[in-house]
């Protein structure tokens, strides 16, 4: 097997679609990029020029541990430091939540990348509504295990929502993929069953 | 800092400083550039890279340091994030202010050594 194959199965369901998605030596900004595993799998599997935004300074050691170039910074101040169209791809993955405006945030992506991927977890997920429903507490599961008075997810967002503000932005959405229990699954009734989405979008702002 | 002082008031000629540290005051690279820092790095930027020829940054800045604090850096880094110049950056914590970078810290070893290496 390749090293770009077995690279991209140790990654998060959506990240590993995102590593497939990105076409060979491109430009690639990864905001909130973590601790670099997609960034050096991109490098390493498609010859990707890549640079990522990582606001945990922990995690932008282990970046640049890597040999990858991330700057330490707050995505929502620091995007715009970067010209339009610097890049050919932007990815925000699971972190369009913790954003101050979302709206924003999507806006920059698409002003310095000519198409983004945004991953969140799905806030209509039918277990948060039961847990919502059922308890009258904000829920707290598996894959967002953390109280909500110390969460970072300030912008609680569903599949719908994202849909309408693209169309609100004038986005376009190219391509959509929906994760539960860290598979893939179809996109009937994405929006109860997915635990999580990634999207793929592009220009046409307005 | 005191004890510094009074080494370096023994070898140097006070004068000295004074010229030096105004000549450090009065330098700016923007100001050469048409105001722009980031017209100082353009011939580092994203086509240059694609080419091979352009050279890659890593910026370090300590939380403790007065000399040269974070926000400094942070304005080199966007200049060159402006110019698409592959670029690093952290801010590490050390409580030994600007002489941080000339003692033990493990986090900057990991740094830079991963900086070189890549």
């Amino acid at each position: 097997m390749d090293k770009a194959l077995s690279n991209t199965q140790s990654l998060r369901p959506d990240l590993a679609v995102i590593a497939k998605q990105v076409p060979q030596g491109s430009r690639v900004l990864d905001v909130g990029c973590g601790d670099g595993i997609l960034m050096a799998a991109l490098r390493d599997g498609r010859g990707v020029d890549a640079r990522g935004i990582e606001i945990d300074a922990a995690q932008v050691e282990r970046c640049v541990a890597r040999g990858l170039s991330v700057v330490q910074g707050d995505a929502d101040h620091d995007l715009g430091f970067y010209p339009d169209h610097a890049f050919d791809v932007a990815i925000l993955s699971q972190t369009l939540q913790t954003a101050a405006r979302p709206d924003r945030m999507l806006k920059e992506l698409l002003r310095v990348g000519t198409r983004a991927f945004v991953s969140f977890p799905n806030f209509a997920y039918w277990r948060m509504r039961w847990a919502l429903l059922s308890k009258g507490r904000m829920p707290v599961t598996r894959h967002l295990p953390v109280t909500w008075y110390e969460t970072e997810n300030i912008h609680h967002v569903t599949i719908k929502d994202f849909e309408v503000l693209a169309d609100d932005l004038g986005v376009t959405i190219e391509n959509r993929w929906f994760f539960a229990r860290e598979q893939e699954i179809g996109g009937s009734g994405a929006n109860w069953r997915a635990e999580y989405a990634l999207f793929e979008v592009s220009g046409g702002l307005r | 800092m005191r004890y510094q002082g009074s080494g370096f008031s023994q070898r140097f000629d006070a004068n000295s400083y004074l010229y030096i540290t105004r000549a450090m005051d009065y330098f700016d690279l923007a100001e050469e550039h048409g105001g722009t820092l980031a017209q100082a790095f353009a011939g580092h930027g994203l086509a240059q890279q694609a080419a091979g020829k352009g050279a890659s940054f890593c910026l370090v800045s300590f939380d403790t340091d007065w000399l040269y604090p974070t926000a400094e850096s942070r304005h080199v880094v966007h200049a060159l994030n402006a110019v698409g110049a592959p670029v690093s950056f952290v801010e590490l914590s050390a409580p030994y202010g600007h002489d941080s970078f000339l003692l033990e810290v493990p986090a900057l070893d990991r740094v830079v050594k991963g900086f070189l290496d890549g």
